[in-house]
């Protein structure tokens, strides 16, 4: 038991003892920061401005619903991982941010591009993509069997307005970069009805391009024959969003569109 | 007095020359670089899918991933409040344009604090702990401490206080440890950076009225106080299973069941609120320093200190009667 006196074996037991303090200091005041926060509020400095990358880094934003998140996609990637992937051959640095919510409708993606943080990377973007307003037209239009003629119409011209909102803000956000909005389609064109359901979708799609006509630089990618002659092929087995296959239509039409229109953006500001 | 502590020091001794120290050590030593390893492939992967290495971009799409979680079907409402409360403190931070997440050793550590204060250290406490009276047994040293002419509480006294300093060791070195083994890859900065602490949760809403910024050294000490107090009450706990179980595996073995069921029971079923009242689902303290809403409801920092101390009391008073009554035969 003589080992007392060594240094190492003091310093050690010293060392233990200062962190049992320590802890405990630490403790003490963890207790006293939870159970009586300081009452001063805080004190936050100004956000600072944001110096935008753009210059660096192409920015890739992707705003909607289920189909811009991909939804029904094994991969999981959608129109929008295609579209990156694609993009990234052509430019070494590009960035992707997507803002897609599931089951968002035009109401909702009003709401989300007022948000300061949406506005600054709509400041930033390149390209934007949206794809909005299936929500809105099949929930308000009553299931597929069942369409009621009045809600729909309601529900069209609220996403009129709505979508005039959108594409202002994003316009004001950012006048030059091109928007891509992907029009409607039905789902439900190999089911009974058939004739009602194209003939609603329809109309939305002409008040989705009417919209769309007041604002410079929107282009409208229309995807309603991509899946009327055979659905089944191009939808997932929930027969309302599109498969594999689908999106990969669908990133095809929207990259023929960006192709024009990237020369014409590369030969102007930027 | 100075007898107590001739005793303590004569079993700090005990447990350094046994190695338990030196392999615990040694633990912490290999596994935070495997840490900062992943914790580094984590923050490389995401800037290339992101292709930005912006943080405001990452958190911004973390919150609309959160909220695409949200629309699940499968999930249980237990989950779903718990990713929208975590939606709610995301876009506080973006708000007031601070980086949770900011790179660096400091960063690290207190990320580290937080995940290891439920599972990690206390199984490197329960390393220690379960062998510092059971070896004693196996051994057969027990006799030759028990014929010296001193009371035996104040032996076990010795023992338990002797632990408290090497659970103390522990949580700093594992601190001090992941602050220089990170540091080689993140880098040092970042002490002085401000982090939000004081959410608080009512009815599924996140209260923000008492949030405010501490310094993250600050933070850091008070994460590593309550993880002090966690690994305490564990250690305190092993302590009883080592004087009730005379074998050290056996004793390690209860403690380490008991603790990963501890863990795994709050994630199984957060809706069986009785869970609260176990010492193990308890642990997660530093959670009310972060702001991380707690699985089960009603759980408040007074409740949980107050679960592990009626634990820890309840255990030193059966170990020190066993201790004191037990016949010791050869």
């Amino acid at each position: 038991m003589r080992i007392k006196g060594n240094p190492t074996w003091i310093a050690f037991s010293l060392f233990s003892l200062f962190s049992l303090f320590f802890l405990i200091a630490g403790f003490g005041w963890a207790i006293k920061d939870i159970l009586h926060p300081p009452s001063e509020g805080l004190s936050l400095k100004k956000p600072r401005q944001e110096r935008g990358n753009s210059t660096e880094t192409a920015l890739l934003l992707t705003l909607g619903d289920s189909l811009t998140r991909g939804t029904g996609d094994p991969d999981g990637q959608g129109y929008a991982g295609r579209i990156k992937e694609s993009l990234r051959k052509e430019h070494s640095r590009i960035s992707a941010v997507n803002l897609a919510v599931k089951g968002q409708t035009s109401d909702q993606l009003k709401d989300q591009v007022r948000q300061p943080r949406v506005r600054r990377l709509l400041k930033e973007a390149r390209w934007i993509t949206l794809t909005i307003g299936g929500n809105d037209l099949f929930q308000n239009s009553g299931q597929s069997e069942t369409i009621d003629r009045k809600q729909s119409e309601k529900a069209r011209k609220r996403y009129q307005k709505n979508l005039k909102t959108i594409l202002s803000v994003i316009r004001k956000e950012n006048p030059d970069t091109p928007v891509f909005l992907f029009g409607l389609y039905n789902p439900f064109g190999d089911l009974g009805q058939k004739e009602t359901s194209n003939q609603i979708v329809g109309e939305w799609n002409r008040t989705l391009t009417e919209t769309t006509e007041k604002f410079d630089k929107v282009v409208v990618i229309p995807v309603f024959d991509l899946f009327q002659l055979n659905p089944q092929a191009y939808l997932y087995s929930d027969h309302f969003h599109p498969n594999q296959k689908g999106y990969q239509r669908m990133a095809n039409r929207l990259l023929q569109a960006m192709e024009e229109n990237s020369e014409e953006v590369s030969a102007g500001a930027r | 007095m100075r007898n107590l502590i001739a005793l303590v020091y004569n079993e700090l001794l005990k447990t350094v020359k046994k190695k338990r120290v030196l392999v615990v050590l040694l633990i912490i030593a290999v596994l935070i670089p495997v840490f900062t390893y992943a914790q580094y492939r984590t923050v490389q992967t995401t800037i290339q899918q992101m292709g930005t290495s912006d943080w405001r971009s990452i958190l911004q799409q973390q919150i609309i991933d959160n909220q695409n979680r949200l629309s699940s079907n499968r999930m249980p409402e237990e989950w779903k409040k718990l990713v929208r409360l975590n939606i709610q403190q995301q876009q506080y931070y973006l708000d007031h344009d601070i980086n949770p997440m900011a790179p660096g050793a400091p960063t690290f550590v207190r990320k580290f604090t937080e995940e290891s204060i439920s599972l990690f250290l206390p199984l490197l406490v329960v390393v220690v702990a379960a062998d510092i009276v059971s070896s004693e047994h196996s051994a057969g040293t027990i006799k030759l401490l028990l014929t010296r002419p001193i009371r035996r509480w104040r032996i076990l006294l010795s023992k338990y206080l002797a632990l408290l300093l090497l659970v103390s060791l522990i949580v700093v070195a594992t601190a001090i440890l992941g602050t220089l083994l990170s540091g080689i890859i993140f880098g040092y900065g970042g002490w002085e950076l401000p982090v939000f602490t004081g959410f608080q949760e009512i009815n599924g809403e996140m209260i923000t009225d008492q949030v405010h910024l501490v310094p993250q050294w600050q933070y850091i000490l008070m994460s590593c106080g309550l993880a002090w107090f966690s690994c305490t009450a564990v250690a305190t706990l092993s302590f009883m299973v080592s004087v009730v179980v005379r074998s050290t595996a056996a004793g390690m073995g209860i403690m380490l069941a008991s603790l990963i069921s501890g863990s795994l029971l709050t994630q199984a079923a957060p809706s069986w609120t009785a869970l609260k009242y176990l010492a193990f689902t308890n642990l997660r303290l530093t959670d009310y320093l972060s702001g991380t809403p707690t699985m089960i409801e009603g759980m408040t920092l007074p409740f949980s200190l107050a679960v592990l101390s009626i634990w820890s009391l309840a255990s030193l008073v059966v170990a020190f009667t066993v201790f004191v009554k037990r016949d010791v035969l050869a």
